[in-house]
C-alpha cells in the first residue's frame, strides 16, 4: 500500500498523462478487433479518458499548485495549453469516429490518435531538452502514422513530401539542440535564460537561429507552404483537423518554450529583430489573405486563413520589440489565436464535411464555395449558427473574435492618446504604426473573406433544375440532412463564442460581474 | 584536432546537408542529406562533451534517445513510401510523382486554384 501511495504521490502532477496512457493501454488489447461494439467501447473509453484528463489537469493544479522537476514543468501556461489540447482532442475524436468507424483498422487509428495526444501533452509539460525533443519527434511520428492510416495511397507523394519537410525541421532542431549544448551544459531553456552571461555567447545565437528555422519549417510558414496546402486539399476529412489542431499546435508550443530567450534578443537588438518579425508577419498576413481571396476551394480558404493567423501570432513578437505589448501578452496572443481558431474552425468544418459528404458528383470540387450557395436559407437553424460563428471569426464586438482584435489594435491608439504632444518620432513609433497598419489590413482582408462566405450562404439557393444531376442528396430544394448531433454541436459552439465574447467585452470595459473565476483577457 | 576545427568541420557538413535538401529532389538524395545534418549534430554533441563537459551522461542520453526517435520517424516515412509503391532508387525510368522537391515553388501555392491531380 505504501508503495502504491508513493507512486501516486510521485505522479501527482502528471495524472492527465497517466490517464491518457491508461486509455491507450486498454485500447492496445483490442487493436486487432473489427467488432462494432468494441469500436464503440473504445470511443467511449477514449472520450472519458480525455474528459478525466481535462478535469485532473485543472484539479491537480488548483490543489497542488505549480510543479517543477528534472524533466517536467507545470505552470499556468502549461495548464491552459493542456486544457486546449484535450478539448481539441475530444473534438477530433468525434470527427474521426464519424468518418472512420466502419474502417477495419478503426481501433488502430484510435490507438495512434491517443499516442499523438499523449505526446502533445508531454511536449507541453516538458522542460528538459531530452523530453522536449523526444516528445516532439514522437508526436511527428504519431501524426504521420495517423494520416497514413486515415488516407488511401493516392495521397502518398503529398504525404511523403509533407513529412519529409517535417523531418527536416526535426533534424534542424536536433542540430539546434547540439549547439545549445555546446554553449552551456544547461538542460533547459529557463536555465539558459537565467544565466545572463551565457546569453552573450554566439553559440546561443546560432542555436536560436537554427531552432527558430526548424520551427519555421515545421509550421510551413511562407514560402514553404506548398506541401501543406496540397495535402489539405486532398486528404480525408478528419485528417484536415489533425493537421490544423494536433500538428500545428506542437510548433506553436515550441515557439512558446523559447519565448524568454527570444524576448532577451528582441530587447538587445530591438530594431533589427522587430523589423524581421514585422516582415515575416506581413508576408504571412498578405499572402495568406490574398491567397484565400483568390480561391473558391473552402479547404484552401481555411488553410490560407490559418497561415495568416500564424502571421498574426508572430506579429505579437514585433509588438514586444516596439513596446506595444508586454511579454505576458505575447503568450496570451498565441493561446487566444489557437482558441479562436478552434472555436471557429470545428463548427465551420462540421458543416463543410456534411456538405462534402452529401455531394454525389465526383470528388473534384466537393469543397467548392458554390456548394455552400443558399445553404443558410434552406437550413435555417444551422445557417443562423453558422453565420454567428462566421461573424465572430470576422471580429464582431460581443463575440469571441473581437477580443484578440481589440488587444492587437487598441495599444497603439492608447499610446497615441497618452503621448505628450511634442514627442520625437523614434523607430519604435514607426514600428508601432507599421504593426498596427499590418494588423488592421490583415483583419480587413479576413473580414472580406468571411463576408464572402456569408454572402454565399445567404444567396439564393440552387434548385434541382439548376443543378442538373442534383447537387445534394435531397434533390428538391438543396436541403442538406445534418445528423442530429451536429445541431447540438454547432449550437454549443455558438453559445461558447457568444458567452466568451460577452465576458471578454465586459472585462475590456472593466465591468466585473463575477461570472467566471478567472480573466479571459489576460493570464 | 582542436574543438574549433571540429566545429568548423561540423558546420561544413551541416551546410552540405542543407544544400542537398534544397537542391536534390530524389527521395534517396534527400535522405542522404538528412544524414549529413544528423552527423553534424552528432559531431557537435560528442566534441562538446569530450572537450568541454568531461563526457557527461546527459548528452549520451540525449544522443541515444534523439537518434532513436529521429531514425524511427525516417524509417516510418521510408517504409510507408516503399510499402505503398513509391520508388526509393534514383534510377530511370523515374516518374515525376516519385520526385520530392521539398522547396518547389508553385503558382497554385500562392494564387488561384490547385487542380487535383497536379503534383
Amino acid at each position: 500500500m505504501e508503495i502504491i501511495n508513493n507512486i501516486l504521490a510521485s505522479i501527482n502532477q502528471l495524472y492527465s498523462i497517466v490517464i491518457l496512457f491508461g486509455a491507450l493501454f486498454i485500447s492496445l488489447f483490442f487493436g486487432l478487433s473489427k467488432r462494432k461494439e468494441l469500436k464503440i467501447f473504445i470511443i467511449i473509453i477514449t472520450a472519458l479518458s480525455l474528459i478525466a484528463a481535462f478535469v485532473a489537469n485543472i484539479y491537480n493544479f488548483i490543489s497542488s499548485g505549480t510543479f517543477s522537476s528534472f524533466l517536467f514543468n507545470l505552470e499556468t501556461q502549461q495548464v491552459i495549453e493542456i486544457c486546449v489540447v484535450l478539448f481539441i482532442a475530444l473534438n477530433i475524436l468525434i470527427f474521426i469516429s464519424f468518418n472512420n468507424i466502419n474502417k477495419s483498422q478503426f481501433i488502430k487509428i484510435i490507438i495512434i490518435f491517443l499516442f499523438s495526444v499523449c505526446s502533445l501533452v508531454m511536449l507541453s509539460l516538458s522542460s528538459n531538452f531530452i523530453m522536449i525533443f523526444v516528445s516532439f519527434t514522437g508526436l511527428t511520428i504519431g501524426i504521420f502514422q495517423l494520416l497514413a492510416v486515415l488516407n488511401n495511397i493516392d495521397l502518398r507523394s503529398y504525404l511523403v513530401r509533407f513529412f519529409l519537410i517535417s523531418t527536416l525541421a526535426v533534424i534542424v532542431l536536433l542540430a539546434g539542440f547540439s549547439v545549445f549544448y555546446g554553449s552551456t551544459d544547461f538542460k533547459n531553456f529557463n536555465q539558459i535564460f537565467e544565466s545572463k552571461n551565457l546569453m552573450a555567447s554566439p553559440l546561443i545565437a546560432i542555436g536560436i537561429i537554427l531552432f527558430s528555422a526548424g520551427i519555421y519549417l515545421y509550421l510551413f510558414i511562407f514560402p514553404f507552404q506548398g506541401s501543406y496546402l496540397k495535402i489539405i486539399r486532398r486528404c480525408e476529412q478528419s485528417s484536415v483537423l489533425v493537421i490544423w489542431f494536433l500538428y500545428f499546435p506542437a510548433g506553436i508550443f515550441l515557439f512558446m518554450k523559447i519565448n524568454k530567450i527570444l524576448f532577451y534578443f528582441i530587447e538587445k537588438n530591438s530594431f533589427y529583430l522587430t523589423a524581421v518579425f514585422i516582415f515575416i508577419a506581413f508576408i504571412c498576413l498578405l499572402c495568406g489573405n490574398l491567397g484565400a481571396i483568390k480561391t473558391k476551394s473552402i479547404r484552401r480558404i481555411l488553410s490560407f486563413i490559418f497561415l495568416s493567423f500564424l502571421g498574426v501570432s508572430i506579429l505579437s513578437y514585433a509588438m514586444v520589440g516596439s513596446g506595444l505589448a508586454s511579454k505576458d501578452r505575447v503568450e496570451w496572443f498565441f493561446m487566444a489565436n489557437i482558441v479562436l481558431l478552434v472555436l471557429s474552425y470545428f463548427p465551420i468544418y462540421s458543416v463543410i464535411t456534411t456538405i462534402e459528404k452529401s455531394k454525389k458528383t465526383s470528388s473534384l470540387d466537393n469543397d467548392s464555395l458554390e456548394n455552400l450557395k443558399g445553404f443558410a436559407r434552406v437550413n435555417k437553424y444551422i445557417g443562423v449558427n453558422f453565420i454567428i460563428i462566421l461573424l465572430s471569426f470576422l471580429g464582431l464586438a460581443g463575440t469571441a473574435g473581437f477580443i484578440n482584435r481589440y488587444f492587437y489594435i487598441a495599444p497603439f491608439f492608447k499610446l497615441i492618446i497618452f503621448q505628450p504632444e511634442k514627442t520625437a518620432v523614434t523607430s519604435n513609433t514607426v514600428f508601432s504604426i507599421l504593426i498596427t497598419a499590418a494588423a488592421i489590413i490583415a483583419f480587413i482582408f479576413l473580414a472580406v473573406n468571411i463576408l464572402r462566405l456569408i454572402i454565399v450562404v445567404l444567396a439564393k439557393p440552387k434548385t434541382a433544375s439548376d443543378m442538373g444531376a442534383g447537387l445534394f442528396e435531397n434533390k428538391i430544394d438543396g436541403n442538406i440532412q445534418f445528423a442530429k448531433f451536429y445541431y447540438i454541436y454547432i449550437t454549443a459552439f455558438s453559445l461558447i463564442i457568444i458567452a466568451a465574447g460577452v465576458i471578454g467585452l465586459l472585462e475590456i470595459l472593466n465591468i466585473n460581474l463575477g461570472l467566471v473565476p478567472f480573466r479571459i483577457t489576460g493570464f | 584536432m582542436n574543438l574549433q576545427l571540429i566545429t568548423y568541420f561540423s558546420f561544413l557538413i551541416l551546410l552540405s546537408g542543407l544544400f542537398g535538401v534544397s537542391f536534390y529532389k530524389s527521395f534517396l538524395s534527400i535522405l542522404i542529406s538528412f544524414q549529413l545534418i544528423i552527423v553534424s549534430a552528432l559531431i557537435n554533441f560528442f566534441s562538446f562533451s569530450l572537450f568541454l563537459y568531461n563526457e557527461s551522461v546527459w548528452d549520451k542520453t540525449f544522443t541515444l534517445l534523439g537518434i532513436i526517435s529521429v531514425y524511427l520517424l525516417m524509417f516510418s516515412i521510408v517504409y510507408y513510401n516503399f510499402a505503398t509503391g513509391g520508388k526509393i532508387r534514383d534510377k530511370a525510368p523515374f516518374e515525376p510523382w516519385d520526385d520530392y522537391p521539398l522547396f518547389k515553388l508553385d503558382k497554385s501555392d500562392w494564387w488561384g486554384e490547385d487542380t487535383l491531380g497536379n503534383n
